[in-house]
């Protein structure tokens, strides 16, 4: 231990302005955000201060620390002193663990206290970020370690970065390839996963080459170790044993009943687009058909969105064969009236009149088939199925706060905070802050750091009370801040441009701050609250083919 | 017994042999100098010792302990200094020597006092603005204060100028017995500067140790012998065993190298070959046997 310890404090005493950076930039890069220091007029400082800086430094203070006692070479000046490669390997990792693991693990703890996160998404949060951190420097720390200069290890990245792209670019490479890709089912598990093993992967090379000092061999075992590591976390990905908060799912709701699937012309509809060819794992350009629907009979005042489509044809005897889904961002959304209407209603306000939704909605189609399937089942009829699973939405309370700058609320991994609310030109303008403690660890819930845009619909209502008095408000454009891991933070600017006496008449825009000064802002949450299925069954159903396209070139189905 | 043991020891680089199959002992409480021209292989060899390096065939040991399974442990008793080795630069020379200080049970520190008075090092300087000598002198220092029973000096001199290469070799010859380690090893291509602190020498060449014998027993059994006749003189053909480098300048003048002149009677024996012709032997320092042996080795065995 006291070998470690001397090694540790030369380390420090060498590496000290490089090691303060290393924390500065671990507090920086994720505090600099909550606390509000970056200014909004510099964007691409803040970027390089806040993203490309804590980088470089995490390389270079990892690749330092490893070289100021090299294992390579024969020339280091500790191998031919009473210091084992055990001993030094463990000085370099517990430095790397101070400078870098240990601001990373307090930043996380003080956001999950200041966020008021539940403990379940505070321990998957500081695991995430600890976890990532530390495969970082672990992975710089192997690059330092089969390297003799900083400019190797800059060389030796660089060429490793150009042969993952080169890959990339010649070979359709499979999905293990791409772990920021976040739009798959087990995307927190592949991640964990892809970390937890590529970390292993890292420190046994960087074990093996302090031990044995035989770069070739290391540089070999690393060249078979990396690719099956990432292969196996990717095609088993680990079960992640976080705790999950209580299912938020209630019984079926009553209405799901009385919600129909009805097809609605034109039912047909073609377009040209690009289909991943599942033999090559390329886009290619397609002729396909989509088969439209509509939901109906939707009670008012409550929303039913889509969770999923799954559609299939099945002729005779033979096996159903798979029709591909559209993506959810083309699938109707609920119009601006329901949400008014729904979020009325959880008040206990009268819904005002509304005029109907001017923008129009996407189609919602079932499936997709291209050109190619139509073609080889010509003339043939079968059954088609489609089952939609379907949920309702509901909005809840989740924030009320004095409509005044500078108001916050904070509960349950999440904080509002107002930043301005003034009356200006006719209208009432808001930009809120909205930071939410996120973890890929945590699956469920408000935490999950996915972004489908209806698990994450916000609702604004101004409501002053002693005037009998309320406005409903529009979101006029949002941003991303904080491209952190485990917090996420959006700026939302919103606009109040109609007020309602509590009866639903309408009144004038107030003209005057004191309206402010008496109102609260209330946020409310979209949440699901219940799931059902409907399916729609087709007999003796016939493909279409492209031949009976109506037009040449039909507008894409987005249009 | 020895300090240092090679059996069939050999480093190859690709085609190179830089060290080829080299058996080698070095008794404790010897000075050894390891000679030969540059890439001789004896920075590889001393690596070798050292597992610096690992060996391609055969075994070595130092102190009682194989080469390849040296532990930390083992450092507490051998000293090494390296031209090119690293250092930690950054460090002024007393935080290298404080830093060196807990890793060795023994370092003595009044030893280390006196050493960097007598090397005039400046405590207060960054390794990185020493001069070349006087880094060598840190890093000598650094090796000798906890009195290692074996020290390696690779190269020492390399690049000294002659007043710190003076200075170094004094360092080491003023040190008392206590002070000293008790086995040295000192590799150099500059044979005069370790002629007069070695006690036991060893050639090496190609990879190939050619000589390894006690300093002065290899000067006494070299000469050049001069023959001058009144009437032409020529060379016995064959040559006799150990004569090399035979030359004859002239009809009445032969010159050659004995390699196994014998101090009792070997002008005599010598002078028998060349009946009425004067023979003048003279002893030869070690840079010239050197170059006989190297001159000699080319596509040859060891002597």
């Amino acid at each position: 231990m006291r070998t470690v310890l001397l090694i540790l404090k030369k380390d420090l005493r060498h590496l000290w302005v490089l090691a303060i950076l290393g924390v500065l930039f671990s507090f920086l890069s994720t505090l600099g955000w909550y606390w509000d220091l970056w200014p909004r007029s510099s964007g691409m400082l803040v970027f390089v201060v806040s993203q490309i800086a804590p980088v470089v430094v995490l390389f270079v203070l990892s690749v330092a620390i490893v070289q100021s006692d090299p294992p390579v070479g024969d020339r280091a000046f500790w191998r031919t002193r009473p210091i084992s490669p055990g001993l030094l390997l463990s000085a370099k990792l517990l430095l790397l663990f101070l400078v870098f693991a240990v601001p990373s693990l307090a930043v996380n703890a003080y956001l999950a206290v200041s966020l008021d996160t539940p403990l379940r998404v505070a321990l998957g949060m500081v695991i995430e970020s600890t976890g990532m951190i530390a495969v970082e420097s672990l992975v710089f720390a192997m690059i330092g370690s089969v390297t003799r200069s900083m400019m190797q290890a800059v060389a030796a990245t660089l060429a490793a970065f150009l042969v993952v792209v080169a890959a990339t670019v010649l070979v359709p490479l499979p999905l293990f390839f791409a772990p920021w890709r976040m739009d798959l089912p087990d995307h927190a598990a592949r991640m964990a996963s892809i970390g937890l093993f590529s970390g292993l992967a890292a420190i046994g090379l960087v074990v093996h080459q302090y031990a044995t000092r035989r770069l070739a061999r290391t540089l070999v075992l690393g060249a078979v170790l990396i690719p099956a590591v990432l292969a196996c976390a990717s095609h088993w990905p680990l079960s992640i044993p976080m705790p999950q908060a209580a299912s938020e799912l209630q019984a079926k709701p009553g209405t799901s009943d009385s919600v129909q699937v009805m097809l609605i012309p034109p039912v047909v509809t073609w377009s040209v687009g690009y289909m991943n060819d599942p033999a090559t794992g390329r886009s290619v350009r397609s002729h396909t058909m989509a088969l439209n629907a509509a939901l109906r009979s939707i009670p008012e005042g409550r929303i039913i969105q889509i969770e999923s489509i799954s559609s299939a044809m099945r002729f005779g005897d033979a096996q159903p064969l798979p029709l591909e889904q559209i993506g959810r961002e083309f699938w109707p959304y609920w119009s601006s009236v329901a949400q008014a209407t729904a979020v009325c209603r959880q008040l206990g306000l009268q819904p005002p009149a509304l005029p109907a939704d001017a923008v129009k909605q996407p189609r919602l189609r079932l499936f997709n088939v291209p050109d190619e399937t139509a073609v080889a089942h010509k003339g043939e009829k079968g059954t088609l199925t489609a089952t939609l699973k379907l949920y309702e939405l509901q909005f809840r309370d989740l924030a009320r706060m004095p409509a005044l700058s500078g108001s916050r609320w904070t509960h349950d991994g999440q904080m509002w905070r107002i930043r301005r609310m003034a009356i200006e030109q006719g209208k009432v303008v808001a930009t809120l802050q909205h930071l939410r403690a996120t973890s890929v660890l945590i699956t469920e819930g408000a935490a999950r750091p996915d972004s489908r845009p209806d698990q994450y619909r916000f609702a604004l209502a101004l409501i002053n009370r002693s005037r009998g008095e309320f406005a409903l408000g529009y979101h006029s454009w949002s941003s991303m801040d904080a491209p952190q891991w485990t917090i996420d933070i959006n700026t939302r600017n919103a606009e109040f441009t109609e007020f309602w006496k509590m009866g639903g008449s309408p009144i004038a825009v107030p003209t005057d701050g004191s309206w402010l000064e008496g109102a609260e802002l209330v946020i409310l949450a979209a949440e699901p609250v219940g799931y059902f299925d409907k399916q729609v069954v087709l007999r003796d159903f016939e493909i279409p083919q492209v031949a009976d396209r109506p037009e040449a070139d039909a507008p894409p189905y987005w249009q | 017994m020895n300090a240092i043991e090679c059996e069939n020891l050999g480093r190859s680089f690709g085609r190179l042999e830089a060290v080829d199959r080299l058996d080698l002992g070095v008794p404790a409480g010897s000075f050894f100098a390891l000679l030969g021209p540059n890439g001789a292989g004896k920075s590889t060899l001393l690596k070798l010792l050292l597992n610096l390096l690992r060996p391609s065939t055969g075994t070595s040991s130092v102190l009682g302990r194989k080469s390849t399974s040296l532990r930390a442990v083992d450092f507490q008793r051998i000293g090494y200094v390296a031209d090119g080795q690293d250092l930690p630069d950054w460090m002024t020379v007393s935080e290298f020597l404080g830093f060196c200080r807990p890793f060795y049970p023994t370092w003595d520190k009044d030893l280390a006092a006196r050493l960097t008075v007598q090397f005039d090092l400046p405590s207060d300087r960054p390794l990185s603005k020493l001069s070349r000598g006087m880094r060598m002198k840190a890093a000598l220092l650094s090796g000798l204060a906890y009195r290692p029973e074996l020290m390696v000096l690779d190269e020492p001199f390399g690049g000294l100028d002659p007043l710190v290469r003076d200075d170094f070799i004094q360092g080491l010859l003023e040190l008392p017995g206590d002070d000293r380690p008790r086995t040295f090893i000192v590799s150099s291509h500059d044979i005069d500067e370790v002629e007069r602190l070695a006690d036991d020498v060893g050639f090496l060449a190609g990879g190939r140790l050619l000589v390894h014998e006690p300093a002065d027993a290899l000067r006494g059994r070299f000469r050049l012998v001069e023959v001058v006749g009144g009437a032409p003189v020529s060379l016995p053909s064959p040559l006799p065993s150990g004569w090399l480098e035979a030359k004859q300048p002239s009809e009445n003048v032969v010159r050659f190298v004995c390699s196994s002149f014998e101090p009792s009677g070997g002008e005599v024996q010598i002078a028998s070959v060349f009946p009425g012709a004067q023979v003048s032997v003279q002893a030869m320092m070690l840079q010239e046997i050197f170059l006989v042996l190297a001159r000699m080795n080319r596509g040859k065995g060891a002597l």
